[in-house]
């Protein structure tokens, strides 16, 4: 995945000034930086959400599947409609987030840690070819984020993961490269290899 | 049946009686039949009608009438707004039909309708026509407040047009569509027997007022007064609850306006 030369001004405030970037597929790369750099603006150019742009994404026409930074789950529906209107396999993703207690509830009965699980579950539960975590474990306790990050790992063999954090454990934890990101607007300041 | 719901149906009984002997302590004070008739005599009347058949007739054409135009209203009414939230130019198109429909006063439009229309097609037409604004403006607004990260998240995970109307505009819309039901019930019962006094159609709740008050029957308007109060009530909450039945998640979330709490 190649994104070349991108522009990205909010009214007149530019985030994202001939940003240019290469993906490696079937890897995952973490864009680590500060908050406020652009990193989500990039995230939501990535998975077609930001539409007016400048510059080329060359993208393969491929599944993206997101984790979104806000949870952006259907209040009127349970913990379990929200996710089986995705998929079938709705009853294995909540288990492995361990949700699958409270599949009756509704998202406003849950604690934001709690949604955010379902916004996980949620987004690996869809047949994604690349995913897309944007802040993937905010509000979730140190306990659980091991469990479901080495879940996220095991469900995104060979596949193309890109995450942000400004959490270097994270970062360190999940990813094959990290990309150091400064900003605005958006700029690489280093790369480093994990594995 | 549960204490809370014990002490709230004692609560809404006391109230009742409240007013009804506010009612009577009024009858007494003005102590004239012809101004003011006691709930008493109110009833009896009742009680006497309930053996008419022109009583049902009346009350089965009036409702025919009036709620073929509000259900004419609220399906024109959401169908323009769809349509206008998907072309602007639509919108801006109907947006003076949808001001002067607003702000025209009912008594207006149905002396001018009485000129062109039978006589018992008029509360019909006057009921669609003061509901399908509402309908229409709540409708609009409830598509333009959706959640447009709801709608992108939709996107993302590939939802198909049908998916997307089914799953979160018709959640998103349904509160505001439920207001406009709520006002537009009382409001087509209100505009419908208004029309039907000043056309008087043959079996009507408004023929009925009208020769009531021709003759001075005080007690014969109360009564009908209190027949369209109660029908008005009791559609309204039968209908709300067949809504209710029929999309039971939809009376969930986005519920921030106080009549879904």
């Amino acid at each position: 995945m190649k994104l070349n030369n991108i522009n990205k001004n909010f009214d007149n405030f530019e985030v994202l000034k001939n940003f240019s970037i290469e993906i490696k597929d079937n890897k995952t790369t973490c864009l680590f930086g500060k908050s406020g750099c652009g990193k989500t603006t990039l995230m939501n150019i990535i998975c077609g959400i930001i539409k007016d742009f400048g510059g080329k994404i060359n993208l393969p026409s491929k599944k993206i599947s997101v984790i979104f930074q806000e949870t952006r789950l259907l209040p009127w529906f349970t913990v379990a409609k929200n996710i089986s209107i995705i998929s079938k396999k709705y009853l294995y993703y909540l288990n492995a987030v361990e949700l699958l207690e409270f599949q009756y509830y509704y998202p406003e009965n849950l604690s934001g840690g709690m949604r955010q699980r379902l916004n996980i579950a949620r987004a690996l539960s869809y047949d994604f070819d690349i995913l897309i975590m944007d802040e993937p474990f905010k509000g979730i306790d140190l306990t659980l984020k091991t469990k479901i990050m080495d879940f996220i790992k095991s469900e995104t063999k060979n596949k193309t993961v890109i995450f942000t954090t400004h959490d270097y454990n994270e970062a360190i934890y999940l990813s094959d490269e990290i990309v150091y990101l400064d900003g605005p607007p958006l700029k690489i300041t280093k790369v480093q290899q994990i594995k | 049946m549960n204490k809370h719901k014990l002490f709230s149906k004692l609560k809404i009984a006391l109230i009742f009686l409240f007013w009804i002997s506010i009612w009577q302590l009024i009858y007494i004070l003005v102590d004239k039949e012809i101004f003011i008739v006691s709930p008493l005599s109110v009833f009896k009347k009742f009680i006497e009608y309930l053996r008419l058949p022109e009583f049902y007739y009346s009350i089965l054409f009036s409702f025919i009438r009036i709620f073929s135009g509000f259900l004419l209203g609220m399906i024109i009414g959401v169908a323009l707004a769809i349509i206008a939230s998907v072309n602007k130019l639509l919108y801006t198109l109907f947006s003076p039909i949808i001001t002067i429909a607003k702000t025209v006063p009912a008594a207006s439009i149905i002396l001018l309708v009485f000129i062109w229309l039978k006589s018992a097609f008029i509360p019909t037409f006057i009921s669609f026509l003061l509901v399908m604004p509402l309908f229409y403006v709540n409708t609009y607004k409830g598509i333009a407040q959706t959640d447009k990260k709801l709608t992108e998240m939709a996107s993302v995970f590939g939802f198909s047009k049908l998916k997307k109307i089914k799953y979160i505009y018709a959640p998103s819309i349904f509160p505001y569509f439920l207001t406009a039901f709520s006002s537009g019930f009382g409001l087509s019962w209100k505009s419908g027997i208004t029309a039907e006094i000043l056309c008087s159609p043959l079996y009507s709740i408004g023929s009925n007022l009208k020769d009531a008050k021709t003759y001075l029957e005080t007690s014969d308007i109360f009564l009908w007064t209190a027949v369209i109060i109660i029908l008005s009530l009791l559609f309204e909450k039968l209908s709300l609850k067949i809504i209710e039945k029929t999309f039971p998640y939809m009376r969930r979330k986005n519920l921030e306006t106080e009549q879904y709490k």
